[in-house]
């Protein structure tokens, strides 16, 4: 799933600025699983902003600061943005939880408002424990997972090593974290486990790393726009 | 128990024969709020001050709490409530219905019966073959269980209703029972109990100096004297045994000695009461029994056999069979025999009601109809062995049948729950052990010198005490499954590893083994998280009610203290607070780990110049885990407060203990806060 951290309460600040109505909008999908965007999240932002607008009355020139708060299932899909269609009529901004998919797909619904990210993604990754997360993707687009032992060098090596480890593999820790593992040595270890050695010692070929932006058509899974 | 949240009941609540709220009116007691408990208690039990000293307790038996270490005193807590004195007249409807109804016996089912009636709105009057009204309770429960001015207490609020009450009248005797139709009365409820005493059936046994018990109780309660003589032997294993075996060593008698068939285990009373009774020096002759009483013109010699036990009867308990050759005698000035009795019938046959094999009256049990049409019947007079309870049950019962019967409607009686299961085993060793709040009792010696209570009463404090041990089976926390995002917060932060999520189910569960501590209603991301408890809002009415007693003219700062309620040290606090005459507030929430930090946020958005956390030290939480997540939103929300550019200062965390620092600091914290002036004109 994504990871995302909250942004500093600088960096919201400067969005609602004086702003005298602004909308924040949660995410339920990954950002309320790894809760930084949740409906529970959204509430405690608005309070936060209700009360630093309170506190800051005079120097936002005595405006009171109202919030639209709102949740919807994902932001990432289109049926659900829509369930948004109508809403906030009176708002300046929007505020959005989400990663950064949801905070695009918010703003191509509301063109005429202003989104900003209440929330920078980080990563795609895994729990390792409640509140500890680590990158194990990077949506490289040409997995290679199965020749790497189940382990993935693009996401996890800080050099994102094709054919690794590099020299500054330590102790099995990475020259660049001491608390990274060095995901080569991780594979070596794994390979040795399962009797499988020699497959390290084919060359892994260059990535083509050109496709950018990504797009997916999953011609099984789509449906056939209804005429209307 | 009307909680339409909850399907599955508090084995307590399941376990009585009213279904009484305990779980709910304990948790309104641990709250602090004993006039809604009262009333809890009072709106479904006429006897509640009755009850609290004498009841059998199933519900302690039942208590979920047994498992992890004592039950909860349910029982000692409505006699608690009851003892307050609370003036709290219930809502007596006009009379709404033409019908009267008659009421033959005043004892807790007649009672019960007129007091749900003239609630409904019907006249009742109940016909009492003795002067006093209370049944049993007045003239068998011996008053050092029970108090005449509490059994009054419960007597006077019903018949404050309005029910007329007709004392030396026998029905049957005085007034034949087609008479009452004849005068008018639509409906009869017969709760005349069981007086007739059942014999012995032994040589000997009509020697003067051979008496049933329930007519030296009958003798003591009008105040009449009795001579007990020296030594007293008692037939009977039960409460009723036990209590004339007491009694008797209350009168003037120097050894009692109790003669029972079976063993220990099986003795068909209340624990407390043997315990209390071996205190007293009454001596215990098990798995022995009477073949014969032998005297010349009076009782002298006791003939006993001893008995052992066979396999178990249609009761479930042993059988007890004599070993052959193994008789012993007892001296004895007087022999007391309890073992059971019966109602009389007699009038009751002769007018037409079915009379079972047993010789009780016949009734539908969901209805208490007996076979002639209007006639109900409820208590002692349809069951061997009835009990207070069960009266008060019988007659709730009635009432509304005859209310349906007057009406020509189908009698709907109240749905019976089914008890929640057992905690799971896992589950024990993770709630903190908390022994039960003892009452004291009175001393032995003082105990025998009259007929004054035994057992005291509960403070406040005890009382409260007593009552935060209460799990709250089945009114925790459950979770909106359509909000809920399987994200599994509530599955790790709970200390009592409760939530689940299975690949079946793919959203959160929440089983009734939670002890509603609040930690994942906070912290649920979507929110979807409430406890099911209608007395728990974690401290939202109360900061309301808070923020609206600051009014205009009060001068600044304002601060709200949220008090845990669960902490000794937060006990009166408020009212310190409150006395203090500055402009500090407390907020009483049960653990801290419930205070969502919205709440706090909240507090300053309505204008409060301080916040103050007083938790309790980290190894007292009940909940074990609510103290430190209390502290980690705690100091999370600090940096939230800095980084909006609050002060630091405004929000604050300090032990209530002791008491003299907590409120220096809070006093330190005014001043501080008289500099800073209020948030908003801050720029
Ligand atoms: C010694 C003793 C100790 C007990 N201890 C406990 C205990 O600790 N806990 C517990 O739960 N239960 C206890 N019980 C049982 C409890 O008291 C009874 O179950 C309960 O009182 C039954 O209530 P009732 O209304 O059916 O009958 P009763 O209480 O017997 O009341 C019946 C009333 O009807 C009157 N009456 C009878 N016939 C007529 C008539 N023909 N006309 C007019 N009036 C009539 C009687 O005088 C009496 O007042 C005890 C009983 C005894 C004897
Ligand atoms: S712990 Fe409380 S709710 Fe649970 S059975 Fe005991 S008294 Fe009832
Ligand atoms: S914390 Fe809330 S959203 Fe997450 S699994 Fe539990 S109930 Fe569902
Ligand atoms: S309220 Fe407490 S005990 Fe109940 S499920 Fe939530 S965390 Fe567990």
């Amino acid at each position: 799933m994504i990871v995302a951290r909250p942004k500093s309460f600088e960096d919201i600040k400067r969005y609602v600025g004086n702003r005298k109505k602004v909308a924040i909008v949660g995410c339920g999908g990954c950002v309320t699983v790894r809760p930084v965007g949740g409906q529970k999240q959204v509430q405690e932002l608005a309070a936060l902003l209700r009360l630093w607008a309170k506190k800051e009355a005079l120097t936002r020139g005595s405006q009171p600061l109202t919030i639209e708060e709102e949740t919807i299932l994902r932001q990432c899909e289109p049926e659900f943005i829509n369930s948004l269609e109508g809403r906030f009529k009176d708002c300046e901004a929007i505020i959005s939880l989400a990663c950064g998919v949801g905070v695009q797909c918010l703003a191509d619904k509301f063109p005429e408002l202003e989104v900003f990210p209440g929330v920078d993604a980080v990563f795609m990754g895994a729990t390792i424990e409640p509140g500890l997360y680590w990158e194990r993707c990077v949506g490289c687009g040409n997995c290679i997972i199965g020749e790497t032992g189940g382990l993935c060098p693009v996401s996890r090596c800080a050099k994102s090593l094709l054919n690794g480890p590099c020299g500054g593999s330590l102790g099995g820790h990475c020259e660049v974290s001491p608390e990274t593992p060095c995901v080569w040595q991780l594979i070596y270890e794994r390979m040795e486990q399962r009797g499988n050695l020699g497959a390290l010692d084919r060359i892994m070929p260059i990535k083509d790393w050109s496709v950018r932006p990504g797009r997916l058509v999953l011609e099984h899974l789509r449906v056939e726009k209804k005429e209307s | 128990m009307d909680n339409p949240n909850i399907i599955e009941e508090a084995p307590c609540i399941a376990a009585c024969a009213i279904n009484q709220d305990a779980r709910d009116y304990v948790q309104l007691i641990a709250r602090g709020r004993f006039e809604e408990a009262f009333q809890l208690v009072r709106s479904k039990n006429p006897f509640p001050a009755s009850c609290g000293r004498i009841c059998t307790r199933r519900c302690e038996e039942a208590c979920r709490r047994s498992a992890v270490d004592e039950p909860i005193a349910i029982a000692w807590l409505k006699r608690f409530l009851a003892d307050k004195d609370l003036d709290l007249p219930q809502e007596k409807p006009p009379q709404e219905y033409p019908e009267k109804i008659a009421i033959i016996g005043a004892g807790p089912a007649g009672l019960s019966a007129a007091n749900d009636l003239a609630l409904m709105g019907y006249q009742c009057v109940i016909f009492e073959e003795l002067l006093e009204p209370g049944g049993m309770l007045s003239v068998g429960v011996p008053r050092y269980r029970l108090p005449r001015q509490s059994l009054d207490k419960d007597i006077n609020e019903t018949l404050s209703l309005g029910v007329e009450l007709r004392t030396g009248v026998k029905i049957g005797k005085d007034l034949p029972i087609d008479s009452l139709f004849q005068e008018g009365f639509k409906a009869v409820f017969v709760a005349i109990g069981a007086h007739r005493p059942s014999r012995l059936n032994i040589p000997g046994e009509d020697l003067p100096g051979v008496i049933p018990a329930l007519e030296l109780f009958r003798k003591i309660s009008i105040g009449g004297g009795v001579k007990i003589g020296h030594k007293v032997a008692i037939i009977g294993g039960g409460d009723t045994a036990l209590d004339a075996a007491r009694t008797a060593l209350r009168i003037g008698a120097r050894e009692a000695s109790l003669v029972y068939r079976r063993s220990l285990e099986e003795m068909p009373c209340e624990e407390e009461g043997r315990r209390e009774a071996e205190e007293e020096g009454i001596k215990f002759f098990l798995l022995a029994a009477p073949v014969e009483i032998l005297g010349k013109n009076k009782v002298e010699t006791l003939k006993c056999i001893r008995m052992r036990l066979g396999d178990p009867d249609s009761s479930g308990r042993r059988r007890p069979i004599p070993i052959p050759g193994s008789e012993f005698t007892l001296e004895v000035d007087k022999v007391l025999v309890a073992i059971g009795q019966s109602p009389e019938l007699d009038t009751f046959s002769k007018a037409g009601i079915r009379i079972t094999p047993k010789d009780l009256i016949g009734v539908d049990e969901e209805t208490m109809a007996t076979s002639r049409p209007g006639v109900f019947a409820g208590g002692d007079a349809v069951l061997v062995g009835g009990t207070l309870i069960e009266a008060v049950a019988h007659g709730k019962r009635a009432a509304r049948a005859i209310h349906s019967y007057l009406r020509g409607e189908k009698p709907v009686m109240p749905q019976r729950p089914s008890p929640l299961k057992d905690l799971s085993p896992q589950r024990l060793s993770l709630i903190k052990r908390t022994p039960r709040e003892r009452m004291s009792t009175l001393p032995v010696e003082s105990r025998l010198r009259d007929f004054g209570e035994v057992e005291l009463g509960y403070s406040d404090q005890l009382a409260v005490a007593e009552a935060r041990r209460c799990l709250n089976c089945g009114a925790g926390a459950v979770v909106d499954p359509e909000l809920c995002a399987a994200c599994l917060t509530c599955v790790r932060v709970c200390p009592y590893d409760v939530p689940e999520i299975s690949q079946e189910e793919r959203v959160a569960k929440i089983g009734p083994d939670c002890q509603s501590c609040g930690i994942c209603v906070v912290e649920c991301p979507a929110r979807a998280i409430t406890l099911k408890d209608r007395y728990e809002d974690q401290g939202r009415i109360a900061l309301e009610r808070a923020l609206q007693t600051f009014s205009l003219k009060d001068g600044r700062p304002r601060i709200i203290t949220f008090l845990c309620q669960y902490d000794p040290h937060c006990a009166g606090l408020s009212q310190v607070l409150d006395e203090a005459g500055e402009n500090v507030r407390a907020v009483e929430v049960s653990c801290v780990g419930k205070i969502d930090p919205l709440l706090i946020l909240k507090a300053f958005e309505m204008g409060v110049d301080g916040v103050v956390v007083a938790a309790c030290s980290p190894g007292d939480c009940p909940f074990q885990k609510g103290h430190s997540w209390a502290k980690k939103r705690f100091d999370h929300l600090v940096v939230h407060i800095a980084a909006l550019g609050m002060e630091r200062q405004r929000l604050q965390w300090f032990s209530p203990s002791p008491r003299e620092q907590f409120l220096r600091k809070l006093g330190g914290m005014l001043e501080e806060l008289k500099k800073l002036g209020a948030v908003s004109s801050h720029n």
